[in-house]
């Protein structure tokens, strides 16, 4: 019982400890890409790396293992939702300002 | 349920961000970010979850980056010379083998899966239960925003065709 215990629990930390790289990498990119369409890309890798989270804790729970599941396919529609919005607001601001670099359209605010 | 696969994968999974923050052309970023999404439906086949799996496929690996790389070339924010250029980078260097092992193993992973017995402990029934029983008003809202989010993106472009008439 022990060993099965310990056992599980290793194998959740695996995908916790990987979630938290990956959730890391992604902080970091939004933080330093100068890039409005790179800074959307490092959001979507943090979504992804929550999701991951979620996913490992929905296939770990045996009692209700589908509402994880359910709740990873709502993230899914909010992210596709918000890729639609974001390319058409960076190809506004690339044909409007000329650029999307977030240095320069910050200049250009003032 | 954690095995060799998980940490391979999970070392190309960090490669392949590493990559996309040190890269410099937006088309090469977008590349490993299609190679991260691939490796994300693969944890999500190894947490026996092949819906999820399939899903991330289809709708991001697909989808999204199929969105994103129309969006960027479409709008001139690539030109069609850099996403050549990109295309010969890819294929012309050292990074084009490990690609090739990388879609190797995802090739075996999938084959172990797919002939796995009883790789599914989750039907796809409960959470079709789940979604369109017990939280259908959480789906109508997704519904309601997916709208939103096109005549957001309807507006956005016309104001776009707006300004390009004035100029």
């Amino acid at each position: 019982m022990l060993f099965a215990v310990c056992y599980l629990y290793m194998n959740l930390m695996s995908y916790i400890i990987l979630s938290l790289i990956l959730f890391t990498f992604g902080v970091y990119g939004v933080l330093t890409s100068k890039h409005l369409l790179k800074i959307f890309l490092f959001l979507e890798v943090m979504t992804a790396a929550a999701n991951l989270l979620i996913g490992a804790f929905a296939a770990y729970n045996k009692i209700n293992a589908a509402l994880g599941q359910a709740f990873i396919v709502v993230v899914w529609a909010v992210s596709i939702a918000n890729t639609v919005v974001f390319v058409a607001l960076a190809i506004y601001l690339w044909k409007k300002f000329g650029t999307i670099n977030i240095d320069e359209l910050r200049e250009l605010k003032h | 349920m954690v095995s060799a696969t998980f940490y391979i994968f999970s070392i190309f999974a960090v490669a392949s961000l590493w990559l996309m923050l040190r890269t410099k052309n937006l088309v090469h970023a977008i590349a490993w970010f299609a190679v991260f999404l691939i490796i994300i439906a693969i944890f999500f086949g190894l947490l026996r979850a092949p819906f999820l799996a399939l899903g991330q496929l289809v709708i991001f690996t697909g989808g999204m980056v199929a969105i994103l790389l129309i969006g960027i070339s479409f709008s001139g924010m690539v030109t069609g010379e850099q996403i050549t250029n990109s295309k010969k980078h890819i294929t012309g260097n050292s990074w084009y083998k490990i690609l090739s092992l990388f879609f190797l193993l995802t090739l075996l992973v999938s084959i172990k899966l797919f002939f796995a017995k009883n790789t599914t402990e989750l039907p796809v029934q409960q959470l079709a239960t789940q979604l369109f029983g017990t939280y259908w008003p959480v789906v109508v809202f997704i519904l309601l925003m997916f709208l939103a989010a096109l005549l957001s993106a309807v507006y956005f472009l016309k104001k776009d065709e707006q300004i390009t008439n004035n100029k």
